[in-house]
């Protein structure tokens, strides 16, 4: 079997070992090359057209960013970012995977709750999933973002309608495709669970908030959802809906991905039925479609992005294999069937 | 555990629509709660929130969490006001649950190369911090510095992950701090101050010890480094102190560099009327830049200006914008002008108050300039110096000479105020040379901290007069001498902390290193509070090694005994370790000081301590230099060495048992003709001069002293034959070479 050919960058050539040892001691994968800054990155990624490319996000002479841009642009290739999962890089990795980038990897860091063992299996099957991915990546090609004012209501109510997202792995990015082409008013909230940890999600937060006309809020526990506004479950939270319309936080470890999708769409079926659009995107497992299932049931429009754009092709899948999903949409349909349907609810409402 | 959760929320929570309600329920669901409200308007979700609504409550909360689960619960609102104490019950840290001890393998491939590049990045870091510490303020190398940090913590986080090391812990704790607060600086563009540098430099002092820890397999004490990391943040926050190159505070500068930057394209722009999407686009983001950056800098009411602008834009008439950003820029204009009057003020006072030298240092702003660019420039000043005594001569000449008195006159009074010039000249051009002798004296607490752990002492190190300035040659040069004698103050001069106690001394011994200038010279004095010299001991060792005979060193005063420590292959220690006392050390000491025209001295007192003083000359670049002359060739010789010059009579030198001697000031003074010495013919008869050293003890004579010059001395190139006692050449204005003789030292 043809193993996956991989690069990595990194300007540590002690990580560049360490990296290279993780990988090869997977039988499917070979290291072919390794390069120590981002300018040496692009020229073999150009010459050695690797299947997966491991991106440093530090490095002397051309950093991460300006490579994966250039390796995006010149010779796309999956890029998985090697990031140190700290708050100081979580805006770099949020805006490197929006530019294209695969996914990230953390970088074996010593912090406590990530052993070498974990981190080890966690870049082997970033890489794996990458490559299997790589059509849908290079499908996907850089999508252009522009800076949009936020949408202001100019009075505080409650919201009647809500738009519901889950999203996992290759996330980000499709999450702002959408997300920028929808449209918000004072009615109209938006809650999104994206699998992420705790570090990413305040700087994902900002950033739809900077990239979509949605004015989105890291949730904060006992916050009203008011129309007009996004809402963006924290990374080391589930997130729900009470009944009086406002978001609850808690934490409970029998759900297997945190934040969980499921959560949220079982609780917006109880609250908004069936003013609500439940849309599930991108991901590997299952989480979120027994909750798009029961949105569904009680009468609300469910939609899951079909295998054509879904960078990894698990929770939309789920979804359909049992029937949750009512449209099946690629990706670039979807903000506009979002905008329909919310226009309909209206009417009838 | 008992906690008191007191909860004092106002129009900012509310203004997000939190219910604060939510977090009562959960500290309840955490154990038994006891909640009072004092307070409660809490506006509907749907109602616009004033500063009348509030939620005060206490609860009192008895449960067996952790209170770090109890903030975490309420992290969301906890700087809207709310505060957690502990009533009753010991504060424990959260259950170490997840710290399982790693104890894994470190594949031996991987530990190797890991200690291969940690040393590669330590050394490359040091000598990043020692640039950085020149130019504070280049991002360029703040950012260099920073990714040597991060690959650092991200190697020490990889082998940290496959097994805990508590070295290796300290490394991955100093190298995320330091990365934190570099980053920081970067990033808002301020740069670092002097104080941070330094910081950084003794963390990376620390640094080194832990690796070397780590390869040693052995524990490195290593709490203090947390309390350099505070003063790291500390010193940061202290940055509105710093002055930088416009005269501004930091943070003020870096205002004025980003506004200055967008202000003029905001006017552009406006005076178009309408704007492209394009042009929105970066109006917006300029905004947002803006905006951080008044946070940041913690310019709260500018930043709440453009919080409104952010608001107002696109949602407002374009013009009506553009005048809000008119008033935005006159309330920066009246801040500027504000804190810089406040900033003069403040200077005023302070100069009055105190003379303050860091307050100077921390202004200086370098220029880097190449070494030997200064040393051509010092060449070529020290030449125009000797050109100058030259042109004097001719001014004398043309008197004696050639007969025209008023020319000689004119041309005199002309080159004094040459003269003057080429005084200041020189005088600036030496002081480019000249380096604060901290520069050598900063790394020596590494030293005595390494040192003392080695040897099991406890040793408190004070430096006094850091800043003194001395040719930054010599700096270089007495840097081996310096460890030298510190190596030796510590292992022979302290005394073992038991012993210290025995005899009623403070356990912790003293090592001071004082600078100061005295005339010409520079004085550097090592001393400790250790056992002094043993005089005896000097003594015994002196014969036994054959240095002296009984007899000699019985005609010996106890001072002159202790000198014998200077001489070569003179060491007192039984055993040697692996420090000193090799035999090495003092003699390396004399050395050095010897080859550039220094001196060193030594004064002990038995149980009260040593102290070792250097006298340095200020600068090595020009010296004073009498030209003499032995029959018809001109000889120098260096002016400190010279103490008098008289003319003698022939007739009064006399032949005492063989050597040549003269009376003088009652003394017998062993004299030398130069001209039997170096083997060039005297052609005066009746009177010659008598040169005679600093300590009246030996002279040489010599036909005449032509004169006195300042004068660049350079070594004598390889393929001139010599002696030992030339030391150097210097070439005259006139184009020759004189012969530099140390025949009087």
């Amino acid at each position: 079997m043809k193993k996956i050919r991989v690069l990595v960058v990194d300007d540590s050539a002690f990580m560049r070992k360490a990296i290279r040892e993780i990988l090869e001691s997977d039988p499917e994968i070979e290291v072919i090359d390794t390069a120590r800054n981002g300018l040496e990155a692009v020229e073999k990624t150009k010459n050695l057209k690797p299947d997966v490319v491991t991106l440093d996000i530090n490095m002397p002479v051309m950093d991460g960013k300006e490579a994966l841009a250039r390796i995006m642009e010149e010779c796309p290739t999956p890029v998985v970012v090697v990031s140190s999962l700290t708050q100081e890089d979580a805006p770099i990795t949020m805006e490197l995977i929006d530019m294209g980038a695969f996914d990230y990897v953390p970088k074996p860091s010593g912090t406590i709750s990530l052993d070498i063992h974990k981190v080890a299996d966690e870049i082997i099957q970033k890489v794996k999933q990458a490559y299997r991915s790589r059509r849908g990546i290079l499908r996907r090609g850089p999508s252009s973002r522009v800076f949009k004012a936020s949408f202001k209501p100019t009075k505080r109510s409650l919201a009647k309608y809500v738009v519901a997202v889950g999203i996992s792995t290759g996330g980000p990015a499709t999450l702002i495709d959408i997300l920028q082409d929808c449209e918000v008013d004072e009615e109209t909230a938006y809650l999104v669970v994206q699998h992420m940890p705790p570090q990413f999600t305040p700087s994902l937060a900002k950033r739809l908030s900077e990239y979509t006309p949605i004015q989105f809020h890291h949730a904060t526990n006992g916050q009203a959802v008011l129309g007009g506004y996004g809402y963006l479950a924290p990374g080391g939270w589930h997130m729900k809906v009470t009944h009086d319309k406002k978001i609850k936080l808690f934490k409970d470890d029998s759900y297997i991905y945190y934040p969980s999708v499921d959560v949220l769409f079982h609780s917006v079926a109880e609250v908004y039925c069936p003013n609500a659009i439940g849309v599930i995107l991108t991901g590997i497992g299952r989480d979120g479609a027994e909750g798009l299932l029961r949105m569904k049931e009680c009468g609300c429009v469910t939609i899951a992005e079909s295998e054509e754009t879904a960078v990894v092709y698990g929770m939309p899948a789920a979804a359909k294999e049992i029937g949750a999903a009512k449209e099946i949409l690629p990706a670039y349909r979807i903000a506009g069937a979002i905008k329909r349907y919310l226009k309909r609810l209206k009417g009838n409402g | 555990m008992k906690y008191l959760i007191k909860f004092r929320l106002g129009k900012s929570v509310f203004e997000r629509a939190i219910d604060p309600r939510f977090y009562i329920e959960d500290l309840k669901g955490l154990g038994k709660a006891e909640v009072k409200i004092l307070e409660e308007n809490v506006p509907s979700p749907e109602e616009e929130p004033t500063d009348d609504h509030r939620f005060h409550a206490d609860v009192i909360l008895e449960t067996d969490r952790p209170k770090e689960e109890i903030l975490e619960i309420l992290e969301f609102i906890l700087e809207d006001g709310v505060e957690v104490e502990v009533l009753e019950g010991e504060e424990r840290p959260r259950e170490e649950q997840k710290e399982e001890k790693k104890e894994g393998e470190i594949p031996p491939t991987l530990l190797e190369n890991y200690k291969i590049e940690t040393e590669e990045i330590l050394s490359r870091l040091r000598s990043s911090l020692e640039e950085l510490s020149q130019n504070p303020g280049s991002l360029d190398l703040i950012n260099s510095v920073f990714r040597i940090f991060h690959t650092l913590k991200g190697n020490t986080g990889l082998i940290l992950s496959y097994k805990e090391e508590p070295n290796l812990r300290y490394i991955h704790e100093i190298t995320h701090r330091a990365e934190t607060v570099l980053q920081k600086a970067r990033d808002t563009g301020i740069g670092l101050t002097f104080r941070q540098v330094e910081i950084l430099q003794d963390l990376a002092d620390r640094l080194d010890d832990l690796f070397l820890a780590f390869t040693e397999g052995k524990e490195e004490e290593a709490e203090d480094v947390f309390t350099l990391i505070e003063d790291l943040g500390a010193a940061e926050e202290k940055k509105d102190q710093i002055v930088s190159g416009e005269g501004f505070p930091a943070d003020l500068s870096a205002l004025i560099n980003v506004t200055s930057q967008y202000i003029p394209m905001f006017r552009e722009l406006c005076a178009k009327g309408e704007i492209s999407e394009e042009e929105a686009d970066f109006f917006r983001r300029a905004l947002l830049t803006l905006y951080r950056v008044t946070k940041d800098l913690g310019f709260e009411d500018l930043n709440r200006k453009i919080k409104d602008l952010q608001n107002a834009f696109g949602n407002v008439d374009f013009k009506e914008f553009c005048q809000s950003l008119e008033e935005f820029a006159g309330d920066l204009q009246r801040i500027v002008e504000e804190r810089s009057k406040d900033l003069k003020k403040e200077e005023k006072k302070e100069e009055k108050r105190s003379f303050d030298t860091s307050r100077y240092i921390a202004k200086t702003t370098y220029l880097k300039v190449e070494e030997n660019v200064v040393k051509d420039l010092m060449d070529i000043v020290g030449e125009i110096s000797v050109f100058k005594e030259w042109m004097y001569l001719f001014a004398s000449k043309l008197d004696r000479v050639y007969g025209v008195p008023e020319a000689s006159r004119e041309l005199k009074d002309h080159i004094r105020r040459f003269r003057s010039l080429i005084d200041s000249l020189q005088r600036t051009v030496l002081e480019m040379r000249m380096v604060p002798v901290s520069t050598l004296f900063d790394r020596f607490p590494k030293l005595v901290r390494d040192l003392s752990r080695i040897l099991g002492k406890k040793v408190k190190l004070e430096v006094e007069g850091g800043e003194t300035k001395l040719d930054k040659v010599i700096v270089e040069r007495i840097a081996e001498p310096m460890i030298h004698l510190i190596r030796n103050a510590i292992d022979h001069g302290i005394e073992s902390v038991e012993e210290r106690e025995r005899i009623g001394k403070p356990p912790e011994g003293l090592v001071k290193i004082k600078a100061y200038q005295e005339g010409g010279s520079v004085i550097i004095e090592v001393s400790d509070d250790g056992r002094g010299i043993d005089v005896d001991k000097v003594r015994r060792k002196a014969v036994e090694r054959g240095l002296y005979t009984e007899e000699e060193i019985s005609k010996m005063s106890e001072e002159e005994i202790i000198q014998i420590i200077f001489q070569p292959g003179f060491s007192t220690k039984d055993q040697a370790t692996d420090l000193s006392g090799r035999g090495v050390g003092m003699d390396v000491v004399a050395n050095t000081m010897r080859e550039f025209g220094g001196e060193v001295h030594v004064r002990s007192q038995p149980q009260m301590g040593t102290t070792v003083k250097l006298t340095l000359p200020l600068t090595l670049a020009i010296r004073k230099v009498l030209l003499v002359r032995i029959g018809d060739v001109t000889f120098g010789i260096p002016a400190e060495n010279v103490g008098e010059v008289l003319k003698i009579k022939r007739e009064a030198i006399k032949t005492l048992k063989g050597t040549k001697v003269v009376y003088h000031r009652g003394r017998v003074l062993e004299i030398e003709f130069l001209s039997e010495r170096i083997g060039v013919s005297s052609t005066s008869n009746g009177t010659v001069t008598l040169l005679v050293d600093n300590h009246l003890s030996k002279g040489v004579v010599v036909d005449e002293v032509i004169s006195t010059i300042d004068t660049v001395v350079k070594p004598i190139p390889d393929l001139i034959a010599t002696t030992e006692e030339m030391s150097g050449i210097t070439i005259l204005g006139d184009g020759s070479v004189v012969y530099i003789l140390e025949v009087l030292r």
